[in-house]
């Protein structure tokens, strides 16, 4: 059993199809109202900041950044034994919504509040997609 | 905000609150646990089993083996009873049933009212616990639980916050495990009571960064009851009663973490929980003589009693250093030794916290004992500062 099987796998349904099937092809998908132009995230069937259910999908731009992180060093689930210490970030999108996920490939002394981070993708299923993050390069 | 007492609502006090010692209790049941501390609560009060009217529950664990658990003890006392009633609100669950109690005692409902609460942990192993339970239910099971989230991940989030926002330091936090095992040592409820130095908390293994082993709780075992009345009545039972004087709740509207949840360091729930309980009581945040928080790490700790107002924000950290929260300092928090010394059976943390004040506001509390304490605060709350629950009591003789 891989560590991945063993840790709790997203539930595609018909809500939230969208955003597993955009981050399995690579985007970061987010829900937007289509009156009050609100970005929302995780998906609800209602928007929250004005009440309306009509809900447009969009691609976001996948940048944003690291609002605050841990690093989790005592596995307190089996299934994160083989994992740790990893690491744990609130990211706030360029579009205002944030999201918890993980830095990808950075040490952990290299993770700060502020710091800049891009979506990558991890690809769990066919259809379901893990939206991840690397750090920006500041020179780029 | 509604000013004062509620018109046309009773007076409620508190004439009896008695805990079992904060522990591991192996292969004792949920029932077994309970029912010793809710007949030596009805003894201290004067009362039969007889005179109790209603019963207000903390709801076990999904790994407890009795079901329908309020059934079963009201009929070890086979009492006939016109309220009985078994609460869930997560990590305020036994706030929630301290209040559904005292609303039942405040509408005239019921006269006696008892609240329970057990929550047995230590049986079950801490992983089996957090991938179960706790993982599940601390987040949006699709969107937070797959990067392997955990309760105190998301209080590790708020830390980070407190140490760059604040200028914080890892030593503050120490500070508050220090000073909150230094009030269990001289309670005998609390769990954990050998000496504890800063250095033994910043040596401590690392939990979720910057959380150290010795910033977090003990995985407890505990009980509580506590009986209710309304206020006309209090001297039948105690010449010392303790008055319930105000309340409040507010529920934000988050799960942890929604997509804009604002500022980690200032949550909404809490400064409008503790407006609302203020001005009911009429008192402000420089009235209160103690405070018992819910807050299972120290960081939290420091988060919460700034939200309460008892510090300006960013100030409460300092403050520790300096031992204003200390028995002898000038707003004395966690007296009880707080959830990383006296202990965190969670669903009864709530309960353990009131136990605490009941026994500051009679100047039952021996050696940890504030002097001359008159008005006390209590707090709960679930996820991360989702929803907060405040209380203040005042002493009655």
């Amino acid at each position: 059993m891989s560590t991945r099987e063993a840790l709790i796998v997203p539930e595609v349904t018909e809500l939230n199809r969208p955003y597993w099937n955009g981050a399995a092809a690579g985007a970061l998908m987010l829900q937007r109202c289509v009156e009050c132009r609100a970005y929302r995230h995780p998906p609800t069937v209602m928007c929250g900041a004005c009440g309306a259910w009509e809900t447009s999908w969009v691609p976001a731009s996948g940048g944003g950044v690291i609002y605050s992180y841990t690093v989790v060093v005592h596995p307190v689930h089996r299934a994160v034994e083989r994992l740790v210490p990893y690491n744990v970030v609130l990211v706030e999108l360029d579009e205002g919504v944030r999201v918890v996920s993980t830095v990808v490939d950075a040490a952990p002394d290299a993770l700060a509040i502020g710091r800049r981070v891009t979506a990558v993708f991890e690809r769990l299923t066919p259809e379901i997609g893990l939206p991840k993050f690397r750090l920006a390069h500041a020179a780029s | 905000m509604r000013q004062g007492q509620p018109v046309g609502l009773r007076r409620v006090a508190m004439v009896g609150a008695v805990g079992l010692r904060v522990g591991t209790y192996g292969a004792t049941p949920e029932h077994e646990l309970l029912v010793p501390v809710l007949a030596e609560a009805l003894r201290r009060a004067r009362l039969s089993h007889r005179d109790v009217d209603g019963m207000v529950f903390t709801h076990p664990r999904p790994y407890c083996r009795q079901r329908y658990f309020s059934t079963h003890i009201q009929s070890y006392l086979r009492t006939p009873m016109s309220f009985v009633l078994e609460v869930v609100g997560n990590g305020m669950t036994g706030g929630q049933a301290f209040r559904q109690a005292a609303d039942a005692v405040a509408s005239g409902r019921v006269d006696v009212c008892v609240v329970l609460g057990v929550s047995r942990e230590s049986h079950v192993p801490t992983a089996e616990h957090m991938a179960e339970t706790s993982s599940k239910a601390v987040g949006d099971v699709d969107f937070h639980t797959p990067f392997g989230i955990n309760p105190l991940t998301w209080l590790a989030l708020a830390a980070q916050r407190y140490l760059v926002d604040y200028g914080g330091s890892t030593e503050m936090f120490a500070e508050v495990a220090v000073k909150n095992r230094r009030h269990a040592a001289l309670n005998p409820l609390a769990h954990l009571v050998n000496p504890l130095t800063r250095a033994d908390v910043l040596g401590s293994r690392l939990i979720a960064d910057p959380l150290r082993l010795l910033d977090c709780p003990p995985r407890d075992d505990g009980a509580v009851a506590i009986v209710l009345v309304p206020e006309e009545r209090a001297g039948e039972f105690t010449d010392r009663p303790v008055l319930l004087k105000g309340y409040g709740e507010y529920h934000s509207g988050t799960h942890m973490l929604n997509d804009r949840p604002g500022n980690l360091l200032a949550f909404p729930a809490i400064e409008r929980a503790s407006s609302a309980a203020y001005a009911m009581a009429g008192v402000t945040a420089a009235d209160i003589d103690v405070a018992e928080i819910y807050a299972p790490t120290t960081n939290m700790e420091l988060i919460v009693a700034e939200g309460l107002g008892l510090f300006p924000k960013g100030r409460a950290g300092a403050a520790t250093l300096d031992g204003e929260t200390a028995l002898d300092g000038h707003v004395p928090i966690c007296t009880s030794g707080g959830c990383q010394s006296r202990g965190h059976p969670p669903l009864v943390t709530p309960l353990y916290n009131i136990v605490e004040v009941f026994q500051q506001l009679r100047d039952e509390a021996d050696r940890r004992q504030v002097p001359n304490a008159r008005l006390a605060l209590t707090t709960s709350e679930l996820g991360l500062m989702d929803a907060i629950l405040v209380e203040i009591f005042e002493s009655g003789d």
